[in-house]
């Protein structure tokens, strides 16, 4: 039978629909034309979950005989209840790319340069094995090092694991720090971040925090403030976002307070200081789990009253002194005030001491003592996981249960910094280096220094699926399956007041030539004489399987199953009766495999204050003590020409733009790339300007007072130059940005990733200063001074 | 039966997942850079942004804009060929090898919901294997807009008949409806009482677009209140 468009039709069921109409012209490609001949065009669906970004949302797939059509949201996952962001929507875009790599890639010519030669697996793994072993037979395993993406994921453990079996400690995961990570850290040394709930806040107070366009889990977000926002009128929930862009959680809050970048900490801690005189704080609190609130001449009430009145917060933050005074008010009377520090794209040199300042102020106005609003991570059943951390004395990785407070930090804060610790000679010589899921030269602000230290490292494997910015200077590069080919777990999303297990499952069989990165982990580990896992398994699905019996043994949670009302649940489960009955593992597995994943109905308990150390506030002793302790992580960057030493309360990095054509470069995410690996997929590059309407290209958004200023159009082109170069963007005239900065999207400006992203605009972040925040070692996205000129077509 | 579209404004937070769904649900094209730039990005799902005032005082609205399928359409009555009208359930539909390219609907629509077919639509080899084998493309030189996923419709009402019964509310949902996080975007039958669309139609914040005009939108917005 030869298929026509009308047979064609019939098959789909839709014969006889005007809209549709004749068209000659197919976006249907030759093997299901051929499917749909002999196939019997059945739709069936699987469940899996998404690894776009790792908010670990579970997704459904469509398939047509097989073949994956559509990416819909799994509706009974619970974190995003059958939604998707678009970039969730978008996967297939990455798992059909036309340029995906096929064959392990051996570099030709010199580091830098994109020539390659296509080599076997066998040779690939043999390279890369003999590699290891010869580190190990010369007892030089700390030569070995790996570098891993943000997917929080089983694999991730495993690659850590792969690490410390090898007996190096040169684990370096690269991911962005959860809300309210930084702060927390220092105010009681808490890693994971504790979660919140947002439903139970009638103060919400996000200090740059944009839960709608960023990680933790935007689709979970999105929807809870849309539940948020209609309530609003009844419940009188206030949300107020505090940024000098407005972005789209200043759009959906009450209100929008402008303040200089950098700055955000001072209004806290302005806010602070009228909370302190009013004498409205939380007292019990205050007294029983916190320290150095009451300690003569240095403590925090002393610092704050000395440096943070409403008319110094004023010059410093351009928030109105009655604003600083009215906010303080409304915060510290609310019920149950809860404030947000930090996130994805919030970096300020200021960043640790801001999100710092933030958690005191939760710490007084009373956030932490309201009913259920904090709440407590539970491990999961199969115990702690490893954390890889960083000595901020001497500098040395390591991989540890439980980090210590006084000398470790994350090691995801510094990760970006390594070159840097390398030539402070801080960190040895690496001869064999292993690159997953993050493309190191495109993100970095810094990137000469990267191309310096990998062009150094004699052996350099990259796991991709396309070649990107990073692939020039690999030795190596090994074509790796998307989420949609592999097994993996997805962990429990930071922040997020429940736990969840989101089950990743091929949704079609792997492209040819690509293979999964736990399954080539494994048999590098046998090649090598690694012994990785002590189950020994054959693959990694099998390994997923054994550490899901865990899961199954502990008796905890359920697979994913229709949210119904906890109490519900709770008289359900002290009758002894369960969602579903799984008697034996077997059934539990095929159910996981049914349903997309597993989770713990309950929610996490409320943080217990009894059981955890006592929150630290801020002093000038302390922070002088900290800039020494952390000097490393500035890695001894010389202060610039004309630039004044640090302030102990840091406040002198907080930079302004003085000239007439001088701007604050400020990047900032957007829903349809988060990561930056979003670029690759061209309805993300067509849509990433959705609300300014510029499609593709970048833009550079200023202020329309500053923009009259320069005689700016909108759409003018401008060259928007920096200390590290220069760049060519339009400009888009919005007053969603204050007049101090230059907003410019991340995520564009790749030099590879893909026909789609190749060379499409500037990568702003090649623009930024390499400056840093001394206190968490993260390097600094909104304290670079740009000019800004016309150009002439 | 009125097929029609309510959008609540206090619930939309204008992430734009309604957008990235329609266009993949009904293949619209990829316009490549250049094009863009000539201002022919194709979104049959659009997102309007207005901006009040001036900071502090400054109010951002969004709006996301699908079709109307007004009542009395500008863009029929305009259409020389009648590639373009109005059918029995208050869609208006678009009859692509009918149409002659003239434009004539898009200059006459007062929402620039249509959008021309410069080029012959194009995949790369991978790609295309991305598109909805449900929705047909276009091919160029024919105007092309939202359809309120009529092919969902047709799919539906195949469904009830096989089985004997009635359409109900819940059997057909556009992709915009269906992907929205916040639940925004309602639709349904406003003729039905029983749709939860047409209670929400009747609703005091109940808006339409450039109502003066007599269009008569079927898409209804509800304003936001705070």
């Amino acid at each position: 039978m030869k298929i026509t468009r009308r047979n064609f039709l019939q098959m789909l069921g839709i014969t006889g629909v005007a809209v549709g109409g004749i068209s000659r012209v197919w976006a249907i490609p030759d093997k299901w034309i051929e499917t749909l001949q002999d196939g019997p065009r059945i739709e069936t669906w699987k469940m899996s979950t998404c690894g776009q970004c790792p908010a670990g949302c579970g997704i459904r797939v469509r398939l047509i005989d097989g073949i994956p059509v559509r990416i819909l949201g799994n509706p009974i996952a619970p974190v995003n209840s059958g939604f998707t962001c678009p970039m969730g929507e978008a996967g297939l875009e990455l798992l059909y790319h036309p340029d995906r790599i096929r064959q392990p890639l051996r570099r030709k010519g010199k580091k830098g340069e994109s020539s390659w030669e296509p080599i076997s697996w066998e040779e690939a793994l043999g390279r890369i094995s003999q590699g290891l072993q010869g580190l190990l037979k010369k007892k030089q395993a700390d030569r070995f090092g790996f570098f891993f993406g943000d997917r929080n994921t089983l694999l991730t453990h495993v690659a850590g694991e792969f690490v410390t079996r090898m007996g190096s400690s040169n684990f370096f995961p690269w991911r962005a720090p959860g809300i309210n990570e930084l702060g927390l850290w220092q105010a009681f040394g808490e890693f994971p971040p504790l979660a919140f709930d947002l439903e139970k806040t009638d103060y919400l107070l996000t200090f740059g925090t944009n839960l709608l366009e960023g990680p933790p889990s935007p689709v979970y977000f999105n929807r809870l403030y849309g539940k948020l926002k209609e309530s609003r009128p009844r419940t009188g929930l206030k949300m107020v976002h505090v940024d000098a862009r407005m972005s789209q959680a200043g759009k959906n809050a009450t209100e929008w307070l402008q303040v200089r970048p950098g700055t955000k900490g001072v209004l806290a801690l302005g806010m602070v200081y009228v909370i302190l005189r009013d004498k409205n704080f939380d007292e019990e609190f205050i007294a029983r789990y916190t320290q150095d609130f009451r300690g003569g001449k240095e403590d925090f009430p002393s610092m704050v009253s000395r440096y943070y009145h409403p008319d110094e917060v004023s010059a410093t933050t351009g928030v109105l002194p009655e604003t600083v005074l009215r906010l303080a008010r409304e915060f510290s009377s609310a019920k149950a005030p809860l404030a947000l520090a930090g996130g994805g794209a919030d970096r300020s040199e200021t960043a640790l001491f801001s999100q710092w300042a933030v958690a005191s102020l939760n710490a007084l106005a009373g956030s932490f003592s309201a009913n259920g609003l904090w709440r407590e991570p539970v491990p999961l059943p199969w115990g702690l996981s490893p954390v890889s951390s960083v000595n901020t004395r001497t500098g040395v990785f390591s991989m540890k249960p439980r980090l210590a407070r006084e000398t470790d930090l994350p090691a995801h804060w510094a990760s970006e910094e390594l070159p840097h610790l390398r030539s402070a000679g801080k960190f040895p010589d690496l001869d064999v280096l292993m690159i997953a899921q993050v493309d190191p030269l495109y993100q970095p602000i810094d990137q000469k220094p990267w191309q310096d230290w990998l062009t150094r490292i004699p052996q350099v494997v990259q796991f991709a699926t396309l070649v990107n910015d990073t692939s020039p200077y690999a030795d190596l590069v090994l074509p790796t399956t998307t989420y949609l080919e592999q097994w993996d777990a997805t962990l429990p999303v930071p922040n997020l007041p429940f736990s969840q297990l989101g089950l990743q499952q091929p949704v079609v069989s792997p492209l040819a030539g690509s293979r999964p990165v736990g399954d080539v982990l494994l048999q590098l580990a046998t090649d090598a004489g690694i012994p990785l896992l002590p189950e020994k398994p054959k693959s990694f699905a099998g390994y997923l399987e054994t550490r899901m019996k865990t899961i199954f043994a502990s008796g905890k949670g359920t697979p994913y199953f229709e949210i119904v009302s906890l109490d519900f649940l709770d008289e359900l489960r002290k009758r002894g009766w369960q969602v579903y009955s799984y008697p034996a593992f077997a059934d539990f597995w095929r159910l996981l495999q049914e349903k997309g994943g597993w989770w713990d109905p309950g929610e996490y308990p409320e943080v217990d204050w009894r059981k955890r150390t006592k929150f630290t506030f801020p002093t000038v002793a302390r922070l002088d003590a900290l800039l020494k302790e952390r000097a490393l992580l500035s890695h001894g960057r010389e202060a610039q020409k004309g630039e004044t030493p640090l302030h102990p309360l840091l406040e002198a990095p907080i930079r302004k733009a003085e000239t007439q054509d001088s701007f604050l470069l400020a990047p900032f995410t957007t829903l349809m790339d988060m990561t930056g690996e979003g670029a690759s997929q061209p309805l993300l590059q067509e849509i990433s300007g959705l609300i300014p309407r510029v499609y593709w290209n970048p833009w550079a958004e200023m202020n329309p007072e500053r923009a009259r200023k320069l005689s700016l159009k909108d759409g003018s082109l401008i060259r928007v130059v920096s200390g590290k170069g220069s760049a060519i963007l339009r400009v888009k005239i919005l007053p969603t940005v204050s007049s101090e900065i230059l907003a410019v999207p991340f995520g564009k400006g790749h030099k590879e990733s893909g026909r789609y992203a190749k060379n499409i605009g500037p990568n702003p972040v090649a623009l930024i200063d390499p400056l840093v925040d001394p206190l968490s070692g993260r390097t600094s996205w909104e304290s670079t001074h740009v000019r800004v000129e016309k150009v002439n077509k | 039966m009125k097929w029609g579209m309510v959008i609540d404004l206090q619930k939309c937070t204008g992430c734009g997942e309604c957008v990235a769904a329609c266009k993949l649900e009904n293949n619209v094209a990829i316009v490549e850079p250049k094009e863009s730039e000539m201002g022919r990005t194709m979104l049959w799902m659009d997102m309007l942004t207005m901006y009040e005032g001036e900071y502090p005082r400054l109010r951002v609205r969004q709006f996301p804009r699908p079709c109307m399928h007004c009542d009395h359409p500008p863009c029929t009555k305009v259409c020389p060929v009648r590639a373009t009208y109005k059918n029995e359930e208050g869609i208006v539909a678009q009859i692509y090898p009918q149409c002659i390219g003239c434009r004539y609907c898009m200059a006459a629509c007062p929402y620039t919901v249509k959008s021309f077919n410069w080029y012959k639509p194009e995949w790369a080899p991978g790609i295309r294997e991305t598109t909805n084998p449900d929705v047909s493309v276009r091919p160029a030189g024919v105007v092309e807009k939202c359809t309120f996923c009529v092919h969902r419709l047709q799919k539906a009402k195949e469904q009830a008949k096989s089985e004997g019964r009635t359409l109900r509310e819940d059997d057909f949902q556009t992709a915009c409806a269906e992907s929205c996080p916040a639940g925004a975007i309602v639709f349904g039958d406003l003729d039905n009482t029983g749709h939860r669309v047409s209670s929400l139609s009747h609703s005091p914040r109940a808006t339409r677009l450039l109502e003066d005009l007599g269009t008569e939108p079927k898409v209804i917005y509800l304003k936001e209140v705070d």
